[in-house]
């Protein structure tokens, strides 16, 4: 688990960034980046979703509704609108 | 740790005067949503607080006072908090209690199976300097997720002592309050973990200043300067009276940890408490692999309940199944239950002269017990059983995830469909529920949609009148026109009071199998309120009836209301159970046998009027017991504005259905 540790070198420009509401059921991506204030950090770090955090979608958004993701063997249901602001690193080779 | 003694007095953070601090120790149970600490308080204070499998459930303290081997101490069980920072007003509630009142030791509960996200407010805890044990609980399920926790070395890390339980079984809970007591005798100070060393510097460089201040609140100043740091409102207040160039140093250590790690101060040291429970994760946890029988079991139940078609299948499935289980085993007894009160009636007769006073009294206490055993008890009770499974299995989380969409439409988000689905037992726990919501406004629009819900009482009205007379497909009808009406009120208020709702972040807990122990003493605790407080009233309420008949007072409150009845077609005898109502509604159907001198309702009004009868009792003004919760939860104009809105809606909506009703009755 000590890659959790270590700083995502992938800037959110980077070719793997996606909107965390965008990913589909089963896919696996790293937390880089969260883009809101003080009480949206507070309330994702709070549940235990950090930046560099790896996660995989349980129930991916469909038609504009919530998303289901398994993050720190806890299972954490976002509203649509926290996804988008969550902007991860999408891993491929999983 | 030191502590400053100094409190000024317009501080918001002055200790309140100890009134309460007796000769007991006062023992805290504090832990993240969800971890078990109402299960351990029921296991050693006897069952006095509802549990439920669903983050957020205990909304208010309960407390008690508790004796084991000879020791006694206050125990009281804090709402459940994710972190000392409270983003909702149960955890700020549980915030201002811990820093606030005299406190003497912590049991912090942790959700074992999530050790490494609960020892993040571990480690806020420690950094408070309070006497603590730390407790292990749901020890059972991390074992079946393949983790084997180190108590030894965990307690030799954080220097408090540590034990596993599983409460829901009441395992070595024994144990856990001997280590309480033992530590409340020789108090032994939790450890803080340093944590980096340019954040140590930042947070110790702080503490310093803090310590040198004359004005510091009556807490740790290491928690203080923490928060500070991660700018959190209930502390930075204090900074708005400070005079000694503590804020200047705040802004001044902010900046230099921005700087150095390109995030906000408050993500940084997020970041750091993080790696911090990691390394204590795993310094003190050895992983294997997860029973596969269990977790397969999960993740395809999880797959058919929360599918994006199945999920709402399934949903609709469980929620038609339980309230038509609930209308048929209730008419089951509704029958034989009135029938028997029927015949005392007859019987009672012959005992007196009909007409006299003390016939009317008697028949009054008959007729109260009649409404409270036959036709409240039979539907109550299956209702707060079925509800307490649904809740203790786990599936309301479940369901506030489908439900997120729909509940966006309504400018919501998926949570606040809780205190919908609470509302369904009864309005008062649902308004006090609506504090886990985090905005102002989402509380009010909760709160409204939630008193609309109709609650347990109302639901006795609509199947034992509009479903006993009128069948099934109407009661089922009123259901989903309460629905619609909540979806277009609920639409309303959003449109009129737009603000960007913060959006949902829930834990969804795993699946737990229901005890029926707990079920069944959820279930007691729920109806002891009406079967205690309400039968009373019933037959108090009954008995007053029946005297305001003898002396002829009904005439003076008919004509009052006459204007609506009118409205309504509704007949004169029926206006006094509307006054009833308005102190328990379960009373409106009960002053309504009462009012009609029949259990056969149907002899003395039309189809119509019952259906229209249903539809008023069911939206008009909620009861005063929920009138004065709302009335402290959203404030006293937003609860009279509220119950001026069901008014409204229930009289067009009674005008309305006394105009549709014939067509289909």
């Amino acid at each position: 688990m000590n890659f959790r540790f270590l700083r995502c070198a992938r800037k959110p420009e980077a070719s793997c960034a996606a909107r965390l509401s965008e990913l589909h059921t089963g896919q696996h991506g790293r937390i880089l980046e969260i883009r809101g204030g003080w009480h949206l950090r507070q309330s994702l770090n709070q549940v235990g979703i950090h930046i560099d955090d790896v996660f995989s979608v349980e129930r991916g958004a469909h038609l504009g509704g919530p998303i289901l993701i398994q993050i720190n063997s806890a299972q954490i249901a976002l509203g649509h609108g926290m996804g988008q602001k969550i902007i991860v690193c999408l891993d491929e080779n999983r | 740790m030191k502590t400053a003694k100094r409190v000024p007095e317009s501080s918001p953070h002055a200790s309140t005067p100890s009134a309460q601090e007796d000769d007991h120790p006062r023992i805290i149970l504090l832990g993240q949503p969800n971890s078990g600490k109402s299960t351990i308080f029921n296991q050693v204070a006897g069952y006095r607080s509802i549990t439920t499998n669903f983050p957020g459930a205990t909304v208010e303290f309960t407390n008690s006072h508790i004796s084991i081997d000879g020791q006694t101490c206050d125990l009281i069980d804090l709402p459940g908090v994710y972190s000392l920072t409270a983003l909702d007003n149960a955890a700020r509630e549980t915030k201002r209690y811990l820093l606030e009142e005299p406190v003497s030791l912590i049991i912090n509960v942790i959700d074992a199976s999530l050790l490494c996200r609960s020892l993040e407010l571990t480690l806020q805890i420690i950094e408070m300097g309070k006497p603590m044990v730390l407790c292990l609980n749901m020890i059972d399920e991390a074992e079946r997720k393949g983790l084997t926790i180190d108590e030894a070395r965990l307690s030799e890390l954080l220097g408090v002592p540590v034990i596993s339980t599983n409460a829901a079984l009441g395992v070595r809970i024994h144990e856990l309050f001997s280590a309480a007591f033992s530590a409340l005798r020789s108090p032994v100070q939790p450890r803080a973990l340093p944590m980096s060393r340019h954040v140590e510097q930042a947070v110790q460089s702080l503490t310093g200043h803090l310590l040198e201040c004359p004005a510091v609140p009556h807490i740790s100043p290491r928690l203080l300067a923490i928060k500070l740091l991660e700018d959190d409102p209930y502390f930075t207040v204090w900074l708005d009276h400070d005079q000694n160039g503590i804020s200047r140093q705040v802004k001044k250590m902010q900046k230099t940890l921005e700087e150095a790690h390109g995030q906000p101060a408050d993500s940084v040291i997020s970041a750091e408490r993080h790696a911090l429970s990691m390394h204590l994760f795993e310094e003190c946890t050895t992983l294997s692999h997860p029973q596969d029988t269990w977790h397969s079991w999960r993740v395809h139940l999880d797959r058919a309940v929360l599918h994006p078609f199945w999920g709402y299948i399934i949903m609709a499935a469980v929620l038609f199944a339980f309230f038509n289980l609930i209308f048929e085993f209730g008419a089951l007894l509704e029958q034989p239950i009135l029938a028997f009160f029927a015949r005392s009636e007859l019987w009672l007769t012959t005992l007196l002269p009909a007409g006299s006073l003390a016939f009317s009294l008697t028949r009054g206490v008959l007729q109260g017990l009649a409404g409270g055993t036959a036709i409240v008890l039979p539907y109550l009770i299956p209702f707060l059983i079925g509800m307490s499974l649904i809740e203790d299995i786990g599936y309301l989380p479940r369901i506030a995830f489908l439900m997120d969409n729909f509940m966006h439409r309504l400018g919501l988000h998926g949570t606040s469909v809780v205190p919908g689905i609470l509302g369904y037992g009864c309005s008062v726990p649902a308004v006090m529920a609506t504090r886990i919501l985090p905005s102002t406004r989402d509380r009010f629009i909760a709160a409204v949609a939630a008193i609309l819900v109709p609650c347990s009482a109302r639901m006795t009205i609509i199947l034992g009148l509009v479903g006993y007379y009128l069948g099934g497909t109407a009661a089922l009808f009123v259901y989903i026109l309460n629905l619609v009406v909540i979806t277009l009120v609920g639409t309303v208020l959003a449109r009129l009071m737009p603000e960007e709702s913060p959006g949902m972040v829930l834990v969804i807990p795993s699946y737990k199998k229901p005890s029926v122990k707990t079920v069944l003493s959820k279930t007691w605790l729920r109806s002891k309120d009406f079967v205690i407080f309400a039968w009373p009233i019933l037959i108090a309420g009954s008995l007053v009836l029946s005297l305001v008949e003898v002396f002829g007072w009904d005439q003076i409150i008919t004509a009052v209301l006459s204007p609506l009845l009118k409205l309504l077609d509704l007949p004169p005898a029926v206006g006094m159970t509307l006054i009833f109502g308005i102190l328990r509604k379960e009373l409106s159907m009960i002053m309504l046998i009462q009012a009609l001198g029949t259990t056969d309702v149907a002899s003395v009004m039309s189809s119509t009027q019952i259906f229209v009868f249903t539809i008023f009792v069911v939206f008009y003004f909620p009861c005063l017991a929920t009138f004065g919760i709302l009335g402290r939860e959203v404030g006293w104009p937003k609860a009279i504005a509220a119950s001026l809105l069901t008014f409204s809606l229930a009289t067009v909506l009674g005008v309305a259905a006394r105009f549709i009703g014939p067509f289909f009755f």
